[in-house]
């Protein structure tokens, strides 16, 4: 399926179902991931985009088959190095306290710190440079739930950094942004792709996948998904198919937009 | 940020010569030989009031340090962990539980002196337990509200039971024992108790210093306290049986002790941001001075003693209330 010999996540005959669900969302679904790579899942709402995240983090657990993430069962990696290997940017977090930006981004840091430490001069150092990289140093001494929602997005990104994963996972990065949040976003991204980092994020935004994926996989409820080169994936007939309205695809400055429904 | 180092340095290094002083304060407090303080000189000239301050001040004092510290550090655990500002010690059945137990233990074994810590200690336990194995059958919303859900069950259970006590106890003689208990003091306080509160207590909290800075990571949703490497069940459960092993020990020597374990770590989330690593400490310091203070007003402000419960629920509503009604303080770094 792929042209790299390099997977930095394997998904091998995984089978999964809710508990409550008589069909399976996933059954017997094989899927590689490309070491370095952007991979972009997308698919309408319920199609399990948000579950395939959580099987790949190793938060659920797949009924049958298994996860490997750079060759080793995922089970079988202690908690701390996976936290070192791969990092998630979910959509929105709860927060019930009045974290300050930087408190928050250090907890970034929890992998990398023994069970009894707390962060020290180097964590610090390591987080505003993160900080400072996405743009936000300015917010460093705010409290995060006085912020508005891109602020929090980012800061959200910025503590996944502060984690240096070699696999990242990001849930909906451009949901609910405003034009300017969403091109820091993917100018941030683009950032994160050209550093060599495998990057994986849902989207039901096509637009955003013509502009970063190299792969992208569609993916249908109770269908097995289909994975394949972004130009071959973000076609009409296969989007129209996907969601259910026709599509159109444009060329624009260089840039090619989907228009949607008649 | 140098200078907020040092200047956190020295607010903390402040702190503790408050505690200091207050616990020594304390010692010279009371009403003997008169009302109010006496002179560090009273040592040499009045056996009396030394064997007063060795035997009865000084083991109150440190038992009064240990429970206010216990029931803050428990409550900033708590509240961190389960995502809730508003959940103290009481909440998770541990406190309804202790006091069921206190209250058989009067009924069933009023003259035998270890019985009430002990049976509060393992009813305040079960009380947790209950909850905790309740919550797993609860099959409706996320763990931590059916954790809450559960704890709010159990303490109900424990209540009525206790009430069922209340009524089968004799009005004379076990039922103002059931009630002052209830209303929580440190009239028993003396070296056995010390001796007794103090190794889980110091073992306890000593732990949960040691992991301060990782319970921050518990206030986040589980699947992001997991991504950043962490085992959210196994931690939370760790964290929250840690701190009702040291609630469970000071109240069985103190009693109902309500208040504080919600309002302190409040407080020390104000003064020092959401941070446990330096809430945390703060708020067990904060914790054993507002304890120590009350009981200094317990037992000396009238010539009778007022039961502890009472002031500190008073002081911690009236605290609260003005906390809640200031205005919020930009964050520091």
């Amino acid at each position: 399926m792929t042209e790299k010999t390099d997977i930095a996540v394997i998904i091998d005959d995984v089978t999964f179902s809710w508990p409550v669900s008589d069909s399976p969302l996933f059954e017997k679904v094989n899927l590689d991931f490309p070491s370095g790579d952007t991979t972009c899942l997308i698919g309408p709402n319920g199609s399990g985009k948000t579950t395939m995240m959580e099987l790949i983090l190793g938060w659920r657990r797949a009924i049958a088959g298994g996860i490997r993430l750079e060759g080793r069962t995922i089970s079988s990696i202690p908690s701390r190095e996976r936290g070192r290997m791969m990092a998630l940017v979910p959509q929105e977090e709860r927060l019930p306290f009045s974290y300050s930006v930087l408190e928050y981004v250090l907890l970034g840091r929890a992998p990398y710190l023994p069970p009894l430490a707390t962060p020290g001069k180097p964590d610090r150092k390591l987080a505003l440079e993160a900080l400072e990289r996405v743009g936000i140093a300015h917010l460093a001494h705010r409290a995060v739930p006085m912020l508005s929602g891109g602020e929090k997005r980012m800061v959200l990104i910025t503590r996944a950094l502060v984690q240096e994963p070699r696999i990242l996972l990001l849930d909906e990065p451009a949901n609910h942004l405003d034009p300017a949040n969403r091109e820091r976003v993917m100018e941030i991204l683009y950032n994160l792709k050209s550093s060599g980092i495998t990057l994986i994020i849902s989207s039901h935004e096509p637009d955003m996948v013509t502009r970063l994926a190299d792969w992208v996989i569609l993916l249908h409820a109770g269908r097995k998904p289909v994975m394949g080169r972004s130009n071959a994936m973000i076609v009409p007939e296969k989007l129209s198919e996907l969601y259910g309205v026709k599509v159109k695809i444009v060329e624009a400055e260089g840039r090619r937009i989907i228009l949607w429904g008649k | 940020m140098i200078r907020d180092r040092s200047r956190r340095v020295f607010r903390n290094a402040g702190l503790v010569a408050a505690l200091i002083a207050v616990f020594t304060l304390s010692l010279l407090w009371g009403r003997y030989p008169h009302v109010g303080f006496t002179r560090l000189s009273i040592f040499t000239t009045d056996p009396l009031a030394r064997a007063l301050i060795c035997n009865i001040r000084l083991p109150r004092a440190l038992i009064a340090v240990m429970l206010g510290a216990s029931l803050a550090a428990a409550g900033t655990i708590l509240q961190t962990v389960l995502g809730n500002p508003l959940v103290e010690p009481g909440l998770l059945g541990v406190s309804q539980g202790a006091a069921f137990g206190a209250a058989l233990a009067i009924l069933l074994a009023g003259g035998v002196y270890w019985s009430i810590p002990v049976s509060a200690s393992v009813f305040g336990l079960m009380g947790l337990a209950l909850s905790w194995f309740l919550a797993r059958k609860i099959r409706y919303g996320g763990s931590i509200l059916r954790l809450v859900l559960a704890g709010v069950v159990v303490s109900a259970f424990f209540s009525s039971g206790l009430g069922v006590l209340k009524y089968l106890a004799d009005p004379r003689s076990e039922l103002p024992d059931i009630t002052f208990w209830l209303m929580g003091g440190l009239t028993s306080a003396d070296w056995p108790s010390v001796a007794r509160t103090a190794p889980p207590v110091i073992l306890t909290l000593s732990l949960i210093v040691l992991v301060r800075w990782r319970i921050n990571l518990l206030s986040l949703d589980d699947r992001s306290a997991f991504a950043l490497g962490s085992h959210p069940g196994r931690e939370r459960l760790v964290l929250v049986v840690l701190s009702v092993i040291a609630v469970a020990t000071v109240t069985a020597t103190a009693g109902i002790i309500s208040w504080v374990g919600l309002l302190v770590p409040h407080v020390a989330r104000k003064l020092e941001g959401a941070d446990t690593a330096r809430s945390l400490p703060l708020s067990m310091i904060l914790g054993a001075m507002f304890v120590l203070v009350c009981d200094d007003i317990a037992r000396g402000l009238l010539t009778g003693e007022i039961p502890l419960g009472l002031l500190t629920a008073l002081g911690g509503a009236l605290l609260f209330a003005l906390l809640m009604t200031r205005k919020e303080r930009p964050l520091k770094g």
